[in-house]
């Protein structure tokens, strides 16, 4: 499936981008996708990285179009997508938006996801549990009629979610309903699963699903309705890269001969009380997410856990303090990994804590 | 101290030595002592590894405690922006004598012709020993005062005495500085921090004693302010802290240091199964892992100890580096096949299992030798009464 072509050489921003999409003559036939992530580089670094994983770049004003051939299981694909690269306004970094017409499972997997998910300074908008209510609950404010239609919802083995029934079971649920509103909230109460995607319909308007992994895909009907929700998503994610913009690594000379490495933290506040023995649950759970936990520390009484991980998928080291209700994450090189800090809010929002949230300053 | 324990094991293993040159039936009660401490006999417990990770434990909450006053001591924090304390050293002397009674850290001033001695204790066993091993490494500090204005740059005359005690040790701390308070009117006061982590992360004086006055409990400098009431609140401020110490437990140490040599050959063209003295010692020297001001003097000793450890537990072999494509020069070992694992954190668990294994096993036969000396001169005595 190839990338859909633009008959237009330039785009001046991404409003002009997305009505052209939306308007009559938009080249879309299938699901668009929109592929999003956060970034710690600038624009240009950002291609950079791009270029050096082997996609070439074409510019249309703010937008680029990117295209990579590449072979996988002995077969050869080209992936397509357009780019649009939102600045922070703090300067560092951004957020990045891919839109494409091709396959969740394979160009966009096999190319974007995979730089997402191992490249230094970058990941994909993660839509954890938290997230994912709040725009249940925009869209409830917002659209009288919608519905969620489909979802796809699971639990991890040895989840501490609440589960009514048969806790110790790891599940998945896929869901086809117009009563998804509903069936959604019963089926995380008795199963404690958390949504992976959710599908909505709103009649007359748009059709859309949102998934945990930061792909928005429209299915039909208004690029602007689904890309208003695209903005709730990328405001929160903005907020957790505020929270790791906050921390720094320095080494201060106390004296000449005396240099201490010294580390500000990204700070992140947890909605129930980390209990003393749930950390060795979380020590086997960080193993299997592909941590490695190099000298820890842990004491009860209120909960005093410090420690020192590596991030293998990422490369990345960072120290840990946790009490009952925060955890700390500290950098402990010079520049950071927002990669790595994204991933690991993820792993708190997943296996620690769904209601968890990195605190700007 | 560490050298007297050492002592009293070797004066062991002779007598036990020459015992079984005698009555060679000693071995099998020594076998049968050291399967009942591992907890290898029914009804028995494995004591000696619960020992090994009390220690293990007891040296990393020293560790906690140490870097929470680096961190409320260094140039980044509140509390030396406004007091001007800062540390000049962790572990200061250690590189001249590692027997040597030393603090955990000394605190110095700008502005004052004086430092502050604090010493971490994680438990207070015998409190008037605590007391007096600070008094004992303050007079060494004031003793190594030219030495140390070379090494910090800071000159000082006058060294204020600081036990720091986890909260719930306060007072146990408190009535043993009374009780040198009663019985010998000491002209300096050791001045009495407590560090909390209840809900928290917190430093703070204690002034509150039977046998002296508040005044008296406080420091002669604006520190006393910043300390008393609420204290400092430590974990607003940015962590100090590289991998380890000079006397952090040598698990610690070994945790750290193997991670990070496999873990930098991973990208290499050398091989992640081996690593040279060099490489130990680059990274010990290295302030990120080992925060010290003479690294370099020390690195050498603390590698040569672990390295020496590992190889007499069989961990680790000598190779010859020319057949590696080293200099002739060059100390070059590999890991030993029971140390599986080509990658560094595999590596890193297997060695760290096996070195606590035969630590546990170690201690194990040193204690059972001590115990079959104690029943043999036992023995004696009770023939002797004849």
């Amino acid at each position: 499936m190839e990338l859909f072509e633009v008959d237009q050489d330039s785009f001046e921003d991404l409003p002009e981008f997305n009505d052209y999409l939306s308007g009559q003559e938009s080249p879309i036939d299938d699901d668009l996708h929109i592929v999003s992530g956060l970034s710690q580089y600038s624009e240009a670094e950002f291609l950079d990285v791009l270029l050096a994983r082997g996609f070439e770049a074409e510019d249309y004003g703010d937008v680029t179009r990117l295209e990579k051939e590449y072979t996988y299981g002995g077969d050869d694909y080209t992936a397509g997508f357009y780019l649009h690269y939102h600045g922070s306004e703090n300067g560092e970094g951004g957020v990045v938006l891919l839109y494409t017409n091709q396959r969740k499972t394979k160009e966009i997997k096999h190319t974007v996801k995979n730089i997402f998910e191992s490249e230094h300074g970058l990941y994909y908008l993660h839509v954890g549990p938290r997230l994912f209510q709040i725009v249940r609950e925009e869209v409830l404010q917002n659209e009288e009629y919608a519905e969620i239609v489909e979802f796809v919802a699971d639990r991890s083995k040895d989840s501490d979610r609440p589960s009514r029934i048969r806790p110790e079971f790891k599940r998945t649920i896929r869901y086809f309903g117009d009563d998804g509103w509903e069936a959604l909230r019963e089926m995380e109460e008795n199963y404690g699963v958390r949504p992976r995607y959710l599908k909505f319909n709103i009649p007359n308007d748009a059709s859309f699903k949102i998934a945990r992994d930061g792909v928005f895909s429209l299915v039909d009907g208004r690029l602007s309705t689904l890309f208003n929700y695209v903005q709730v998503c990328i405001q929160e994610g903005m907020a957790i890269k505020q929270a790791f913009d906050s921390s720094d690594f320095e080494m201060v000379n106390n004296t000449e001969n005396l240099s201490i490495p010294t580390a500000e933290p990204a700070v992140i506040e947890l909605n129930s009380e980390l209990q003393y023995d749930q950390l060795g649950n979380i020590k086997s759970r960080m193993d299997d997410e592909d941590y490695f936990i190099v000298d820890s520390f842990g004491q009860e009484g209120s909960v005093h856990f410090s420690s020192k991980v590596y991030d293998k998928q990422k490369e990345n080291t960072f120290r840990l303090k946790a009490t009952d209700d925060t955890i700390r994450v500290f950098p402990q090189e010079e520049e950071g990994d927002l990669g790595s800090f994204l991933r690991f809010h993820e792993f708190v929002q997943n296996h620690i804590d769904p209601g968890a949230e990195a605190i700007p300053p | 101290m560490p050298g007297d324990e050492e002592e009293s094991g070797e004066n062991a293993r002779e007598i036990y030595d020459n015992v079984l040159r005698d009555e060679p039936e000693w071995r099998e009660r020594k076998q049968e002592l050291e399967d009942e401490l591992l907890g290898e006999v029914d009804g028995s417990e494995n004591i000696i590894k619960k020992k090994v990770e009390e220690a293990i434990r007891t040296g990393n909450k020293h560790d906690e405690m140490l870097t929470a006053v680096a961190s409320a001591f260094n140039t980044r924090s509140r509390l030396t922006d406004e007091s001007g304390w800062y540390v000049m050293g962790v572990e200061p002397l250690y590189e001249v004598d590692p027997a040597m009674r030393n603090p955990d850290a000394i605190l110095g001033h700008s502005e004052r012709n004086m430092v502050i001695t604090v010493e971490c204790k994680t438990g207070i066993s015998e409190p008037q020993n605590a007391l007096e091993q600070i008094r004992g490494a303050a007079e060494n500090i004031l003793g190594y005062s030219d030495y140390l204005e070379e090494q910090t740059g800071n000159e000082f005359d006058r060294v204020e005495r600081v036990l720091m005690v986890p909260g719930n040790l306060v007072e146990l701390a408190r009535r043993a500085i009374d009780q040198e308070e009663r019985e010998r009117e000491p002209e300096d006061p050791i001045y009495l921090w407590t560090y909390h982590t209840f809900n928290e992360e917190r430093l703070r004086l204690h002034r509150s004693f039977n046998e002296r006055s508040e005044t008296r409990s406080a420091h002669n400098c604006s520190l006393s302010q910043h300390l008393t009431e609420d204290g400092v609140e430590v974990i607003n401020d940015p962590l100090a802290s590289g991998d380890f110490y000079p006397e952090s437990n040598p698990l610690k140490v070994l945790r750290n240091l193997f991670f990070d040599i496999p873990h930098s050959r991973q990208d290499s063209d050398g091989s992640i199964r081996k690593f040279t003295r060099g490489e130990v010692i680059n990274i010990i020297d290295d302030p990120r892992t080992m925060t010290h001001y003479a690294n370099g003097e020390i690195a050498e000793r603390i590698c040569d100890d672990l390295l020496s450890r590992m190889s007499n537990y069989n961990l680790i072999s000598e190779d010859n580096p020319e057949e590696h494509g080293y200099s002739e020069d060059v100390e070059l070992y590999s890991y030993r096949p029971v140390i599986d694992g080509m990658k560094a954190d595999t590596i890193q668990s297997n060695l760290v299992s096996k070195y606590k294994e035969n630590w546990i096993s170690q201690k194990a036969e040193k204690e059972a030798v001590k115990q079959v000396v104690a029943q043999f001169m036992e023995g004696q005595s009770g023939l002797s009464d004849f």
